[in-house]
């Protein structure tokens, strides 16, 4: 059940406008390895681990570019796999406005995945308060006094 | 929509607010505290913490559309759009109880003293009816009632400014741009933020989410949903959400009697009151007005001066992305300013241009932020193997801007538009808007002076952007102050020259931008409005 419309809040979809049909997922999955390939320790998009799910996170997150993203799909599914980086990139060149997001949102289901944050080191936005201490030991290095050496710098005005 | 008034027979309140934003949390919490009847109308709602989009996986995709800072893209149920066919910005708010405080970064500079008498110094714009000395005493209140963080004793200010609580670290970014600062001899000072380093009354200890401008998960950001309103609500306000305002009436005397608002069912009600504070933001405020013409007022109301929507301020941003081989931990918060600089703002004529801007160095969260920030390469070094390594980046980036000082105009302006409306029939505000050429002058310059700091520091690759469309969501100077009715709309103390019980409280009033974040000044201006409010209120009800 959809939950009701808020006036400030937007609704939090976690599934796609609607459900993809398996060649349109499996595009979808050739254009994310096209534009994600492996390299050294990072698997290919599609290899990355629970990277469907997250596809489909990604595109409820940006259910607006739902319908240019499947336009896009319909184009590219028979492009032949030799011939996909340059379709790819033709589209890059002429239609930004559905490059941008099919590619938003390729990329952001791929650096969702636990396993590729893991391997770029980044934690996710999470709590984590300063301690006690951390600001007073940063200003106890000296770095603030070629600043307080050189004093005042504003300018007067009559009456501040 | 029907045009019938609904409801004839509320009664009157002492101060009837509109815009629960910074300026009408201040407001309405100083005129209930002292006693009045106060009611606060929202065309928004509330939002919960744990509603920002943060708290999902896929945050960064939510800020591009659900999320955005701009109305027009977002186009919530409490949006309207803004007409900005003819604009070279996109002005952004966000619509709720809290205002545009829900997304704000909470960085929390105070005008500098040379802001108030910019035409005795150099020349433009006017001097302020009030000075730096006049405003401090406000600054001092509402910093110690939101919790403000930071470290006394800036040199760039007169002496005499501290802060409520001990500033947040630097971080890793921060004293890299602290250390490239010392080596250009740069002014800087540790970031003054309106976000708590310790729990503060309503507001929780900063967790450091890094996603300030995205709304914080952790409540730990002075929000003005979080801190000040619900003060206003213990003391006896009343704040009606989803309440959207089409018209301030006024008598066949010119006094303001009350106004008139859309609920959510479309149903148009009236609230009578004996004083009026618009705090709409610099975009609404006007609008509102505007909206409020009638027969005795056909220019709109409070506008003989024709001033009304003019001189709109929007403080163009411009930034430069500077990225490490170390790793800086760049996700880490606040964002809040880890460091800023005042060393390029005030006027140097040698620089051909008047006036200046305030620096700021941020974090730079999320990989895919990080993608975005890269789009322009071609697309082989993006897309491909190349991708991994930018969003190794994303840890290791330092992101210095810069609101640059935006001079009044008057063909810079708020009107109404003749083309779109928003969802209750209201015609939508018309942006008119032109970078100057010396705004384009101090934006340049700008971006070659933050060029420099990333150099400094040892950056590797640097991403500079000389104009943020799409970012001004500092609205700015559309109904301002003045001693003279015939230039300006309002008194020093925010009250129509025009009418005896219509006051602005926003952003509209400022006389020129300066360049620092204005949301510290707007409360401050909002705390002065709201006690002559109330000083003035509570001697008509005496007499009456």
């Amino acid at each position: 059940m959809k939950a009701a419309r808020r006036l400030s809040v937007p609704v939090r979809d976690t599934h796609p406008p609607r459900e993809m049909s398996h060649d349109e997922v499996a595009t979808l999955l050739r254009i994310a390895d096209c534009l994600i390939p492996a390299a050294g320790p990072n698997p290919a998009a599609s290899n990355a681990e629970n990277y469907v799910e997250y596809l489909h996170l990604a595109l409820a997150a940006r259910a607006d570019a739902f319908d240019a993203v499947m336009d896009a799909v319909a184009t590219l599914a028979a492009v032949p796999d030799e011939e996909l980086r340059a379709a790819l990139k033709h589209m890059w060149a002429t239609d930004k406005a559905t490059f941008d997001p099919l590619s938003a949102i390729l990329a952001g289901a791929y650096f969702m995945t636990p396993q590729v944050m893991a391997l770029i080191g980044y934690p996710g936005q999470h709590r984590d308060p300063a301690g006690l201490e951390d600001a007073a030991n940063e200003l106890e290095t000296g770095i603030l006094e070629p600043v307080l050496e050189r004093g005042s710098i504003y300018i007067s005005a009559a009456g501040e | 929509m029907t045009s019938n008034i609904s409801n004839t027979d509320e009664p009157t309140v002492d101060v009837l607010v509109i815009g629960a934003g910074p300026s009408g949390a201040v407001v309405t919490h100083t005129a209930a505290a002292a006693g009045l009847s106060v009611i606060c109308l929202e065309q928004g709602d509330w939002v919960n913490p744990s509603d920002f989009p943060a708290n999902h996986p896929e945050w960064e995709l939510l800020i591009q559309h659900d999320w955005a800072h701009d109305p027009n893209v977002r186009a919530l149920p409490s949006d309207y759009p803004v007409d900005v066919t003819d604009s070279d910005m996109w002005p952004v708010m966000f619509n709720a109880v809290g205002g545009s405080s829900i997304f704000y970064g909470a960085e929390w500079p105070r005008l500098l003293p040379s802001d108030f008498r910019v035409k005795t110094l150099d020349g433009v714009a006017d001097d302020w009816p009030i000075s730096y000395d006049d405003l401090k005493p406000y600054h001092d209140e509402v910093d110690e009632f939101i919790g403000v963080s930071g470290v006394g004793g800036d040199t760039a200010y007169p002496e005499g400014l501290d802060y409520p609580l001990p500033p947040h670290p630097l971080g890793k970014p921060g004293m890299k741009a602290a250390e490239a600062a010392n080596k250009l001899g740069w002014h800087w000072w540790p970031g003054t933020n309106a976000i708590p380093s310790q729990k503060y009354k309503t507001l929780e200890q900063c967790g450091r989410w890094g996603v300030c401008e995205w709304g914080c998960p952790q409540g730990a950001k002075a929000s003005f949903d979080l801190i000040y309103m619900p003060q206003a609500q213990q003391a006896g306000a009343q704040v009606i959400t989803g309440a959207r305002v089409r018209k301030v009436v006024t008598d066949d005397e010119g006094n303001v009697t009350g106004a008139e608002w859309v609920d959510r069912d479309g149903t148009v009600r009236f609230q009578p009151a004996r004083s009026v504070v618009l705090c709409a933001n610099g975009i609404g405020t006007p609008r509102l007005l505007l909206l409020s013409a009638d027969d005795h007022h056909p220019d709109g109301l409070a506008n003989s001066s024709g001033m009304v929507g003019r001189n709109l301020m929007l403080h163009p941003n411009c930034t430069a992305i500077g990225y490490y081989d170390e790793n800086l931990e760049s996700w880490r918060g606040p964002a809040g300013q880890l460091i800023h600089s005042m060393q390029f703002y005030e006027t140097d004529k040698s620089r051909g241009f008047v006036r200046g801007a305030k620096l700021h160095a941020l974090p730079t969260p999320g990989p895919l932020n990080t993608i975005e920030a890269h789009r322009e390469l071609d697309f082989d070094d993006l897309w491909g193997p190349a991708i991994h390594d930018v969003a190794r980046r994303s840890s290791n980036g330092i992101l210095w801007a810069a609101n640059s000082e935006d001079l009044p105009d008057p063909d810079n302006r708020v009107t109404l538009s003749p083309e779109q409306v928003d969802s209750d029939g209201l015609p939508a505000p018309k942006i008119h808007y032109t970078v100057s050429e010396n705004t384009r002058k101090i934006l340049k310059f700008t971006v070659e002076r933050m060029v420099e700091a990333h150099e400094a520091a040892g950056a590797t690759r640097i991403i500079t952007q000389e104009l943020w469309v799409d970012q001004p969501g500092h609205l700015l100077g559309t109904a301002r102050m003045g001693d003279d009715p015939t230039t300006s709309v309002v008194d020093s103390y925010g009250k129509a020259h025009d009418v005896d019980n219509l006051y602005i409280a926003d952003g509209s009033i400022f006389v020129t931008s300066g360049s620092a974040n204005p949301t510290c000044t707007i409360s401050a201006l909002a705390l002065r409005v709201g006690k002559k409010v109330v000083e003035n209120v509570s001697a008509r009800k005496a007499q009456s």
